[in-house]
């Protein structure tokens, strides 16, 4: 149960932990343009060494990510969810419209007296006529 | 050899064979011993070539010990300890016995040293996982299995057709070893078909997702180890090196990125997932160099604990509520806190974030890219490893345990933390991924060019600020598109569409000319309806309704009647039939392996 205080505790204090992780942004991307503290000699390619490369690569990339996918998901790629499915749902309407007489029957042979009675009760009473 | 040879995977179908008659209070202790014997005797087992049987003109290896073979052998056998216990409490033995003859099916091709071995347990993979999905028991489960078998028997004739190909070449035998992939032949090709429609390449994929979001809830944490593992492990035996895999494992890597934006099911998403993690794989296996070969294997066995781990945090929540779509779940973290934590280990172990198990496996993969000058290769890979934290470290866990959705009351009444061994397996899982990013010599003393891997350090300064910068702006886009990325009640369309509409589209073909013909000549009929034709035409207007439409329509009516019913009498039968036929598959296995057991006795 700790564990959900300890997640409780951080969302109570979300603008908190959001300036913090700004910050921890920003400090990885100061200490990588350090040369002291990261060195890029082992780099394969030239862009490789502009301070802040991977950030704008990963953020740019997320970005990218995003908006092509869902642009390509709502060319027609997503639908709905009984796409696959059989059209097969006229039984059940079936068997619904069946019981509708029967219900209506038992509304006319136990005339409501005040207030509209469900069918849990109609059904009890008519129930109780037959035994 | 002197001394009995005991092949793994043996001891896991005769385990499942005895456990019906194991005594139900029994029962836990024995499904948790026979994964842990499997795991002991695989640790056990010296290097070399056992179980060579003789049968007609072929000399079949059983069992191929060597550097390679025992990093897969190591990590499925410890998979299997973990899956198993993760479904320990379900009292249905068949489940039980469908995964492990599976796992046995995976091991055989990892040790097999011949191809005709290999496809025999290839084929018994297939066979067994079915049931996996099957014993969900929903409706499109039945539908989502058959899927399954089919595209995986498709997948097994053209292997067979390959390997029959191959091996008949002249100057060629039924060994299992590296072929020749600078000059690749139509038969390797069939081969490298086979091999990759495992390994969900797309556009081979669609039953991945399809079944593993359907199979049960432990079935899919054992699903997702094997199939396309062992595949893995087929390419880097006899493909490694081959060019066209490169482009192939790229396209798939970003390929899954892509569908897993779009997917609602959390579990599909994982799916998709695995596609885009084997694409490293599949491209480190085209690399083909030393260095990307350990990649590769180092990949999949991290691979095999965090996607198990993944699959187990959603399969807890699938589990526990009976639910695993975004728009149904959310807010979660007041109930299952701790599976948060596992699901979230899992997350950013397969991002690759440093101290967790992808960071030291993935980034042998893209160094190879890039010792090889393909830099193209290198950058996707991160492109795509990228997406990955977008999804499984930041989308599932967010929407899942936060996010501004609220489940339906029942959903949340009944999400709890889940059963105690469903909790030991994550926790495991989760320790070993840890482990394995942290002291990296556990896993790199196991890959097949040892020496290789402990020259590679993946903790330098540059390789971890590059990937926490690419791994932290990635979250901060997450955050600031957040509003793009709720999830969306649907499902996308993909390759599967071509097996599961496609024939619609061909009857409408068949049905749409004749339509359009028939009520041509109709109109046809009516407009020249002369007086002098009047009467012929009513005869020729009589006889096309009564006599040709309906004939049509009654042949069509009474092939659809008789095919609605062949169906549903086939369905039951067929599964009857399947398990019976699979059963004498298993019988023969066993006598194989105890005869190849006892002719090693006897010399």
């Amino acid at each position: 149960m700790n564990l959900a205080k300890l997640i409780e505790f951080l969302r109570n204090r979300l603008k908190t932990v959001i300036w913090i992780s700004c910050a921890v942004l920003a400090l990885v991307v100061v200490l990588d343009a350090i040369p002291a503290v990261v060195d890029k000699e082992h780099a394969h390619t030239g862009p490789e060494h502009w301070p802040a490369f991977w950030a704008v690569f990963g953020f740019v990339g997320c970005v990218v990510i995003i908006l092509f996918s869902k642009w390509f998901g709502h060319l027609g790629i997503m639908t709905r969810e009984d796409y696959y499915e059989e059209p097969s749902s006229a039984a059940t309407a079936d068997r619904s419209a069946a019981f509708t007489p029967q219900s209506v029957a038992s509304h006319n042979a136990l005339p409501p007296k005040g207030g509209a009675p469900n069918d849990g009760h109609g059904r009890a009473t008519k129930g109780g006529r037959h035994g | 050899m002197a001394k009995l040879w005991l092949h793994p995977s043996l001891i896991l179908i005769l385990g499942s064979l005895l456990l019906l008659l194991v005594p139900a209070r029994l029962k836990r202790a024995y499904l948790f011993l026979i994964p842990v014997l499997l795991f002991a005797r695989i640790l056990t087992m010296a290097r070399g070539e056992f179980g060579q049987v003789h049968f007609l003109d072929w000399t079949l290896v059983f069992g191929r010990v060597d550097a390679l073979s025992s990093v897969f052998g190591y990590i499925m056998a410890l998979m299997c300890i973990i899956a198993t216990l993760y479904g320990l409490h379900v009292k249905d033995d068949a489940q039980h016995i469908a995964a492990w003859f599976y796992v046995a099916g995976s091991i055989g091709c990892i040790y097999a040293g011949d191809f005709l071995t290999l496809f025999l347990f290839w084929e018994l993979m297939a066979f067994s996982s079915v049931f996996l999905i099957w014993f969900r028991g929903r409706k499109e489960s039945l539908g989502a299995g058959y899927r399954y078998l089919l595209v995986h028997v498709a997948g097994g004739v053209l292997l067979l057709a390959g390997i029959v190909l191959h091996c008949n070449a002249p100057g060629h035998d039924w060994s299992f070893n590296l072929m020749d992939v600078a000059h690749p032949t139509p038969a390797m090709y069939l081969i490298m078909t086979g091999f990759i429609l495992n390994a969900a390449v797309p556009p081979l994929h669609a039953w991945l997702p399809d079944a593993y979001g359907e199979a049960t809830f432990n079935g899919s944490v054992f699903m997702c180890a094997f199939t396309t593992k062992t595949a893995v492990y087929a390419l880097c035996r006899g493909l490694a090196g081959m060019e066209i895999l490169v482009p192939l494992g790229v396209i798939m890597a970003l390929y899954g990125v892509v569908y897993a934006v779009l997917e609602n099911d959390c579990r599909r998403l994982l799916a998709y997932h695995i596609i885009s993690q084997v694409g490293y794989m599949v491209a480190g296996a085209g690399l083909g160099t030393q260095m990307a070969i350990n990649g590769a294997c180092a990949h999949a066995f991290a691979h095999i604990l965090y996607k198990g781990l993944l699959f187990m945090g959603c399969g807890a929540v699938l589990h526990m509520t009976g639910e695993s779509k975004f728009t149904e779940l959310g807010g979660l973290w007041k109930k299952m806190p701790w599976t948060f934590v596992f699901t979230l280990i899992g997350g950013l172990s397969i991002s690759a974030f440093p101290l967790f198990s992808g960071f030291v496996s993935k980034s042998m993969i893209v160094s190879a890219g890039f010792e090889e000058h393909k830099y193209w290769v290198g950058f996707l890979l991160l492109l795509a490893s990228s997406g990955t934290f977008l999804h499984t470290g930041l989308k599932v866990p967010y929407f899942i345990w936060f996010g501004k959705n609220k489940p339906k009351q029942d959903t949340w009444d009944r999400a709890a933390e889940p059963p105690w061994n469903m909790n030991a397996a994550m926790i495991i899982a989760s320790v070993l991924c840890i482990f394995i990013g942290c002291y990296t010599p556990y896993l790199y003393k196991m890959l097949p060019y040892p020496a290789l891997a402990a020259d590679y350090h993946p903790y330098t300064a540059y390789h971890v600020f590059e990937t926490l910068q690419i791994l932290l702006f990635t979250g901060l886009g997450f955050f600031l598109l957040l509003r793009k990325l709720v999830p969306e009640p649907t499902i996308s369309l993909d390759m599967d569409w071509f097996y599961r509409k496609g024939w619609r589209v061909f009857l409408w073909v068949a049905r749409k000319p004749v339509q359009t013909a028939d009520t041509f000549i109709g109109e046809l009929y009516r407009l020249a309806g002369l007086v002098p034709l009047m009467v012929s035409a009513r005869v020729a207007g009589l006889f096309d309704n009564e006599v040709i439409d309906g004939m049509v329509d009654g042949l069509a009516e009474s092939i659809r009647g008789i095919g609605r019913r062949l169906r549903f009498a086939q369905r039951g039968q067929m599964q009857q039939n399947m398990a019976f036929a699979f059963a004498v598959a298993a019988i023969l296995i066993i006598a194989f392996l105890l005869y190849s057991n006892f002719t090693a006795l006897a010399k």
